[in-house]
């Protein structure tokens, strides 16, 4: 007889806490039931949910959930956290690394925060709550002849808000260079209850007319960015504007699909073969190789056309498949092949503009052995990825799309633009050769052309290679782990800073003190200072003291040790604690 | 058909799909491209409602994948039934979640319901009721069987047998006859023979939508005996549910039929574009139209009604926001009306404010459900809409050409 599964139960608080919490925002809103709470356990980029769940760990599991709809109510439920000492993490869809680690904790869900603030025409900026996503930021900028330059990873599930405080890729990188650099303003509410505004808002009132990042108020916004929710809650941003020349509304797609006969209208290519937004073209090129590839596409950043510059086939091919089947289908008869990569081109000014960008890239790619894609020449590449025609601009189906098999972490390996692409295609290589594919077909693309994204005018290319492993199978996972372990250790080996998003994130900024140097230490008196009780997204971030003794010396986990083996296989520095056990010494001993 | 055809699932089947879910959040607002405002970008009402992530496709993926697993127990959560029918089964999640990742949450949120009927501890105690008026009287409303009829207007009486059938269904059988009477009229015009099953019984809809399988099989199979008995060719529908329950569910409760199926807009649409049928002008009129989940999202027939719409001169058709596979559901169904009135009312009010932001001042559908719930709103709101079933405004002015 098979032993019964075991339940996994939540620990609820205190009843005086949930009615402090119902006072503040009404009983409705709060929530401790537990399928209520089961819903917030699994998150997108967070392999250690997904291995947590597998094994049963009850601290996945919520305490109860409460949804504010302002920021005084956020205000009111971080200072009852504080009165009572309990852990709390917020969040907007849960995107990256959001499962709490301690078994009592309170999400705070900002999913009522839905509100566009302000549209400000002139100064070209837009003030919205944490739960407005960039697919409503770009519908309602649209109208208005503006859009904030482009969409993050995945819009419907990356929202400004919440990117801020983790990373901020989108198609356009080339021009408009991401979230970072188009935040104005934020109101935070710090993890001891204070409501601080920042950047444009600094000076209260001066946040409707956010004209720039730079002043008036100090730039305290780095310290929130790329904090990984550690550091306070966003309850509003301000975030650039910029001209959008493309109409109203996104041009209509030529069919839409329905339920019952979705594979049979896929396979006649029914829908996602929307047309480009006037004066917006897109232009795709292949080249013969990865080191041509590179060459052209820094090229054609630092001439100065083109509003996004992107490359990587295989992605491409798998994305704008309408199935799974087809992406494989593509894959497997290498129909976009290898090497391509496109530029996005736009009449701001007018059409000539176009016209005469068109020019210089044709030069550009004659120079550097670059070909055009056209109706004579592989018009059938050109075909497959018509839904890159809106995809740029509002990220509709990029990430998850891929090969529908998730993608689970990214790695990306910023600076020294041209060879950090042809390093990341080797050790990818070198990668499946150790570890082995965590997809059969999938993951041995990013040994031959990771996807690269051009920023900045080349300034930095960024390098994603994904793994794709089955979120039911544990095995998986793990081998996923290890692959992690091994990127990470390479990386930090060639000199590399490493993928953004691990970085914030615990047990990788510990277990890699090379970062910085010590930048986990910087967190954690960071953290001191900003959240003396070390009471939001507590243990994901950033350890304290006594976590650190626990979950790099005392009782380390499957993560810590997968890095730490990946360390020692690699010959990067032995790590040795201090005698106190709260840190590593550092510059730590070389390894023999 | 396509994939969906097969037997109906159990939960614990859906394994692979429920881990699958990574919270793209695909479910919870139209497909990206498709959004026009922040007003009307919404796509699950359950969610917009409620705002858990439970009241959500991807909540509702997560909840099954607990129960699957055995991490939760039907009886650890109070809300649970509440948040497994407190959802329309709209489909807009799963078409925008089959564009992504290839899943399809309404048959977890079903294979959900199916197996807290097999508990004892579902359905919702008013989808109980459908259950036990159709063990009674053939039809969810209670109403006598023998009455099913009552509605068959004098100037367009059915043949007593014919090739084509037209299978009513119980609203516009006891609810929204105006529908049914038009209907006939439609067909009596377009000069289609056609009969009305003798002894037809509710197609099981509603309780398929609410986990109530066992009984919708005697359904199935005394319709599928009484037309197969009397050698109907071709089923008419006007109700969008019954359409689409005779062609997804059927065959996955053993109702296979060698049979032609189709919805009246279909029929009337292709009279029309052959040129057996023309339409007489009306005044001038702004119209917009509804698209119903399960002929539009779920069947894909959303060129039908527009083709029939815009033939008719005087007719100005202007389309809502959210429209064809994107559109907003009326409220109506998955057994929320009947269990979760001001979720259903919450819904219709939100499709009507969108219908008047168009400038329309009639709101045109083709499913009495929907008929029945945008009329409700349109009532409860008190505002200068007009609803019309599109075959009420085809009966009026049809011609043969």
């Amino acid at each position: 007889m098979s032993e019964k599964p075991k339940r996994v139960e939540h620990q609820k608080l205190p009843r005086e806490v949930i009615r402090a919490l119902q006072d503040v925002v009404g009983p409705e809103w709060v929530s401790e039931d537990r399928a209520v709470v089961e819903a917030y356990t699994l998150f997108t980029i967070d392999l250690g949910s997904f291995l947590r769940k597998h094994t049963r760990d009850p601290s996945l599991l919520p305490s109860c959930v409460v949804l504010p709809s302002s920021t005084e109510e956020v205000q009111a439920i971080v200072k009852i956290a504080n009165r009572y000492n309990i852990p709390f993490a917020a969040f907007n869809n849960g995107q990256v690394m959001n499962s709490p680690v301690y078994s009592k904790t309170i999400f705070i869900h900002l999913a009522r925060m839905d509100k566009i603030l302000d549209i400000d025409e002139e100064n070209m900026s837009m003030t919205i709550q944490p739960f407005v996503d960039y697919v409503t930021i770009q519908a309602e900028a649209r109208k208005r002849g503006l859009w904030n330059g482009g969409s993050g990873w995945h819009s419907a599930t990356a929202k400004p808000a919440s990117q801020f405080t983790s990373a901020g890729l989108w198609q356009t990188d080339l021009k408009y260079q991401g979230l970072s650099r188009n935040v104005l303003g934020i109101k935070v509410v710090l993890p001891t209850g204070e409501i601080v505004n920042m950047g444009s808002h600094a000076v209260v009132g001066t946040g409707k007319y956010s004209f720039t990042e730079r002043f008036p108020g100090p730039k305290l916004m780095g310290l929130i960015k790329n904090s990984f929710g550690t550091r306070g809650i966003i309850t509003e941003i301000t975030i650039k504007l910029h001209p959008w020349v493309g109409g109203a509304f996104l041009p209509e797609d030529t069919g839409r699909p329905s339920i019952a006969h979705y594979y049979e209208e896929a396979k006649q290519q029914k829908f996602d073969n929307p047309p480009p937004p006037k004066r917006y073209k897109l232009y795709w090129f292949e080249y013969p190789n990865l080191e041509t590839l590179v060459e052209g596409l820094l090229k054609i950043a630092r001439s100065g056309i083109g509003i996004g510059l992107n490359a990587s086939g295989f992605y491409f091919a798998m994305m704008c498949a309408r199935t799974s089947m087809e992406a494989r289908k593509r894959i497997e008869q290498q129909l976009v092949p290898p090497y391509v990569g496109y530029v996005v081109i736009a009449g701001i000014s007018c059409e000539d503009q176009i016209k005469y960008e068109e020019k210089v890239l044709k030069q550009i790619l004659e120079e550097t052995g670059g070909r055009l894609l056209s109706e004579e020449y592989k018009p059938d590449v050109l075909k497959a990825v018509t839904p890159w025609n809106l995809e740029f601009a509002v990220n509709t189906v990029t990430g998850m799309r891929t090969v529908r098999d998730w993608y689970l972490t990214t790695s990306i390996t910023p600076y020294a633009p041209f060879y950090s692409a042809i390093d990341a295609r080797d050790v990818w290589a070198e990668a499946m050769k150790k570890i082995g594919p965590t997809h059969d077909l999938f993951s041995p693309l990013g040994a031959i052309c990771p996807y690269l994204y051009i920023v900045d005018r080349g300034h930095q290319i960024e390098t994603e290679i994904d793994q794709f492993p089955k979120r039911n199978d544990f095995k998986q996972l793990l081998a996923t782990l290890e692959s992690f372990g091994f990127l990470k250790s390479t990386f930090i080996k060639k000199l590399y800073y490493g993928s953004w998003m691990e970085v914030p994130g615990e047990p990788f900024a510990s277990s890699y003190p090379e970062t910085g140097p010590n930048m986990y230490l910087i967190w954690r008196k960071y953290r001191k200072v900003f959240d003396p009780k070390g009471l939001m997204m507590a243990r994901r971030a950033i350890l304290s003291d006594e976590e650190f003794k626990k979950a790099q010396i005392e009782k380390p986990g499957g993560a810590v040790r997968t890095f730490r083996k990946w360390r020692e296989i690699l010959g990067l520095p032995k790590l040795k604690p201090t005698p106190d056990k709260t840190a590593w010494e550092y510059p730590a001993e070389p390894s023999e | 058909m396509g994939w969906i055809v097969g037997p109906f699932k159990r939960l614990e089947d859906y394994r692979e799909e429920v881990w699958h879910c990574i919270r793209c959040n695909w479910c919870k607002i139209g497909f990206g491209w498709n959004v026009k405002s922040q007003k009307y970008h919404w796509n699950c009402p359950s969610f917009t409602k409620y705002r858990y992530d439970a009241y959500s496709a991807q909540g509702r993926m997560h909840i099954a994948l607990a129960l699957i697993e055995g991490m939760m127990d039907w009886k650890d959560s109070e809300k649970l039934l509440e948040i497994i029918y407190a959802c329309d089964t709209c489909g807009a999640c799963a078409i925008n979640c089959m564009r992504i990742m290839e899943n399809n949450p309404v048959e977890v949120i079903e294979a959900l319901r199916a197996r807290a009927v097999e508990l004892g501890i579902g359905p919702m105690p008013a989808h109980k009721r459908f259950g036990e008026n159709v063990k009674k009287t053939h039809n969810v409303y209670g109403e006598p069987h023998t009455d099913r009829m009552k509605w068959i207007p004098e100037d367009a009486k059915p043949s007593a047998k014919a090739d084509t059938a037209l299978f009513l269904g119980c609203t516009p059988a006891y609810r929204k006859t105006d529908i049914a009477r038009a209907t006939a009229r439609v067909l009596k015009a377009s000069g289609i023979e056609y009969m009305i099953l003798p002894d037809e019984w509710c197609c099981g809809s509603p309780l398929i939508r609410t986990g109530q399988l066992d009984l919708a099989k005697e359904l199935v199979k005394h319709n599928v005996e009484v037309i197969k008995s009397l050698g109907i060719k071709r089923l008419i529908f006007n109700c969008a549910g019954c359409y689409r329950c005779f062609s997804i569910d059927y065959p996955k409760l053993g109702g296979d039929l060698d049979v032609e199926l189709m919805h009246i807009v279909e029929l009337v649409a292709d009279l029309y574009e052959k040129g057996k049928i023309k339409f007489k002008e009306v005044p001038p009129e702004v119209v917009t139209y509804h698209d119903p989940c399960h002929m539009g999202r779920y069947l894909g027939v959303y060129d039908p009604p527009r083709t029939i719409l815009n033939a008719i001169k005087g007719i100005k058709l202007i389309e809502m926001e959210r429209n064809k596979d994107q559109a907003w559901c009326c409220g109506a169904g998955g057994g929320v009306r009947a269990a979760f009135p001001d979720l259903s009312l919450w819904t219709a009010k939100q499709r009507v404010n969108e219908a008047i932001d168009t400038g329309a001042t009639t709101l045109v559908s083709s499913c009495p459900f929907c008929a029945s719930n945008l009329e409700w709103a349109i009532k409860d709101m008190g505002v200068n809409m007009k609803f019309q079933d599109i075959t009420q405004i085809i009966e009026k002015i049809i011609l043969r050409s």
